[in-house]
């Protein structure tokens, strides 16, 4: 199993008062409001199980028992499993870990502000480099190559992600065709697919379409995992002031309604089926038109729905370490620091998106992969706080050593210092004399040479040749299919 | 007295106030002016104007879109009223929605403001739309250009659909622009569209720089003839 962190004293946003306003404002638009959901089968489902169905206009509303039923029925803790236990990841409580992703189309050039597509060959090449990385505990793709057909594409990303990382794997399906597809291919990497419903490798994440919209591919998908048992996690991606409320708690109360219509529909599939609940809570920035995620407003919604699925005894996916910024620069920096710290510091489960994305997610970078993992290095220490014990508070050491003398030859600095100090890989600490005479390089450039060495040595366990033969065949199949499909030529 | 009115139709859109168009639009009609007029020189001079300032950071998107709502809330009661055959001067004419497949709205939605407060005509399709609705609005409106949007990767084959369709259906002059979180610019060159918009801003820029290149090959099209293998 993953350490990952912990937050011992979780950062309480909230108030009970104001969780349960949420909770009761939530619990008025599911049931007055409702939500469209633009799948006939879903439809059904939610009827049989309760809700009020309008079919004429996709509407179902729910009424508050149904609500509390779902949540009673969905697992308080769902474990993602890695291709091996040690890689295994439980989202529950307060316990905190992180998830690269997802699909940047650019990468941002090593030698400058510039970008260039992202190719299958960058797909490769950042699955192994998030495999090397203590931080990243789960996998997303961080990259969608741009250099092959977008139909079936996300086939093509699951079967890079399987091969070249042992982290379990978290993306997204194009409807229920991608996810069987998906389910078949990590079941050739679980050993079978009775395997791998026993050891989930894959989770899928449908996604609503904000405001109170369900669209047809993300249902089917979010009905296919429910069936088969297998892990999904339900999203919910408003842009405040566009999308939800301008107002962050309505636009918590709009999100947390569109997650537990998922959660509902989830559950009425199949009960009992595993289920994370995901807010990706950007704002609009309303001079630009464009969407803002390395807004210190996204660290304060996940912060809160952190507490609220806590609340609620559900596995919680936040979002943070995101940026606007176009580049690795100052901006990035601080954009990615304080979205990381509020999430953590809150307990969000695992928070996803962390990892190497720029501009809003458009684009990633390499090395900016390597600082981000510094900066979760970090927040982790954070999140263990000051353990206080005899031990800690190192009275005995404090006597012995009294006034005048120095800590760095007791024992007890010798026992401790490894795990009360972070040490950091990138961080540079030394003399301005020390760091000129090493070539007065800045955290890009030896975030340049990290991910060089790690390109160079790391080379993740490898699958064994007849997973890869028979993976790769299923592939090809899959992908010549979904080429043939809609929009073909 | 007509001067005065249209002053007041013009600080209703910039005010962003919905019932004072409306109200203002129904005074003009009172007192004789000339709807065109009152729509050329009252509510577009104030959009355009609105527009100006929302890229030069002064004005904010929801005012932006709700100055919109107050010129369209103007032109509503002034429109019907139009002698039949007198056309408004416009800068283009444009055919937009989210292709099927996609219910993302809110990207295609800002466009539309943004290309109003430039002078275009819009008729907006809304999201999911099919293939063939492209076709046949652009056709009916004798559009200048059709604009797509997309968010998801899977509904990118989509776009390709449509500029296959309106080849088939022999609309060359029609200009296509694309965008959308799951574009890129070289997609959009692969599937044979005319301009791509990475964002809103960029998107109207292309709009008109497609609109006044139309103008400029007119009345031969030969360029966009070519593009269409």
């Amino acid at each position: 199993m993953t350490v990952g962190g912990r937050a011992t004293r979780p950062f309480e946003l909230l108030s009970d008062d104001e969780l349960e306003s949420i909770h009761s404002a939530t619990l008025q638009v599911l049931q007055t409001v409702g939500v469209e959901f633009h799948d006939k089968r879903s439809l059904t489902v939610l009827e049989e199980a309760g809700a009020e169905v309008d079919h004429s206009n996709s509407k179902a509303n729910f009424p508050e028992e149904l609500v509390k039923e779902a949540m009673q029925n969905a697992p308080h803790s769902i474990t993602l499993c890695g291709r091996t236990s040690d890689r295994d990841v439980r989202l529950e409580g307060s316990h905190v870990f992180f998830a690269a992703g997802a699909n940047a189309l650019y990468i941002l050039e090593h030698d400058g502000p510039r970008i260039r597509e992202a190719k299958l060959e960058d797909c490769r090449k950042l699955a192994r480099l998030a495999d090397a990385l203590d931080n990243v505990h789960v996998y997303l793709t961080l990259a969608s190559p741009q250099d092959v057909d977008a139909r079936g594409v996300d086939r093509l990303r699951c079967a890079v992600a399987l091969q070249n990382t042992t982290k379990h794997f978290f993306h997204d399906a194009q409807g229920e065709a991608g996810a069987r597809d998906q389910i078949e291919l990590a079941s050739v990497a679980a050993g079978g697919f009775d395997m791998l419903v026993k050891r989930p490798l894959l989770s899928l994440a449908p996604c609503i379409t904000s405001p109170f919209r369900w669209g047809g591919e993300a249902l089917e998908v979010l009905r296919t995992m429910a069936s088969e048992g297998l892990p999904q996690i339900i999203s919910s991606e408003p842009l405040s002031g566009a999308t939800s409320p301008v107002t962050l708690a309505g636009s918590l109360v709009q999100q947390n309604a569109e997650l537990l219509s998922g959660l509902v529909l989830a559950q009425s599939v199949r009960r009992g089926c595993p289920v994370a609940l995901c807010t990706f809570p950007s704002v609009m920035d309303m001079r630009t038109a464009n969407l803002a995620a390395g807004a210190v407003e996204l660290g304060l919604m996940t912060a809160g729905m952190a507490q609220l699925m806590r609340r609620y005894g559900l596995p919680y996916v936040g979002t943070g370490g995101v940026a606007d910024s176009k580049t690795t620069d100052e901006q990035a920096a601080y954009e990615k620091a304080i979205t990381l710290l509020l999430p953590a510091l809150a307990g969000a489960n695992l928070i996803h998106l962390s990892s190497g994305m720029l501009e809003s997610i458009l684009t990633v970078s390499y090395e900016q992969v390597v600082i981000d993992n510094e900066i979760a290095g970090m927040v982790l220490r954070a999140l263990r706080g000051i353990e206080v014990s005899a031990e800690t508070l190192a009275s005995e050491v404090i006597l012995r050593t009294g006034a005048g003398g120095h800590f760095l030859k007791d024992i007890h600095t010798l026992r401790h210092l490894r795990e009360e100090h972070f040490i950091p890989r990138l961080t540079d600490r030394s003399t301005r004399a020390a760091w000129k005479r090493s070539g007065a390089e800045d955290v890009l450039q030896r975030a340049r040479e990290e991910v060089d060495r790690i390109l160079a040595e790391h080379e993740p366990a490898a699958l064994d040749r007849d997973a890869v033969a028979a993976m790769d065949s299923s592939l090809n199949r899959m992908l010549e299919k979904a080429r043939r499909g809609k929009g073909g030529e | 007295m007509g001067e005065d009115i249209l002053i007041r139709l013009r600080s209703a859109v910039l005010n962003c106030d919905v019932a004072s168009a409306e109200r203002a639009a129904r005074e003009a009609i009172k007192v004789g002016i000339d709807p065109v007029e009152a729509i050329e020189r009252g509510l577009t001079p104030a959009v355009r104007e609105v527009g100006e300032l929302f890229a030069g950071g002064e004005v904010f998107l929801p005012e932006l879109i709700m100055a919109g709502e107050a010129m369209k809330a103007g032109a509503a009661v002034l429109q019907p009223l139009i002698p039949k055959g007198k056309r408004m001067r416009h800068r283009g004419r444009v055919v937009i929605g989210t292709v099927a497949g996609d219910l993302h709205d809110i990207g295609k939605s800002i466009v539309v403001a943004m290309l109003v407060a430039e002078g275009f005509h819009i008729d907006d399709l809304g999201v999911d739309v099919p293939a063939r609705s492209f076709v046949e609005e652009a056709r009916r409106l004798d559009a200048d250009i059709v604009a797509m949007s997309a968010l998801l990767t899977s509904a990118l084959p989509e776009m390709k659909r449509v500029i296959q369709l309106l080849e088939e259906e022999l609309l060359p002059a029609v200009k296509v622009l694309v965008g959308g979180a799951a574009t890129t610019k070289r997609y959009a060159e692969s599937i044979g569209a005319d301009g791509w918009g990475g964002d809103a801003v960029e998107a109207v820029r292309e709009a008109v720089r497609l609109t006044e290149a139309k103008k400029a090959s007119a009345p031969q099209e030969e360029s966009s003839a070519k593009r269409r293998r």
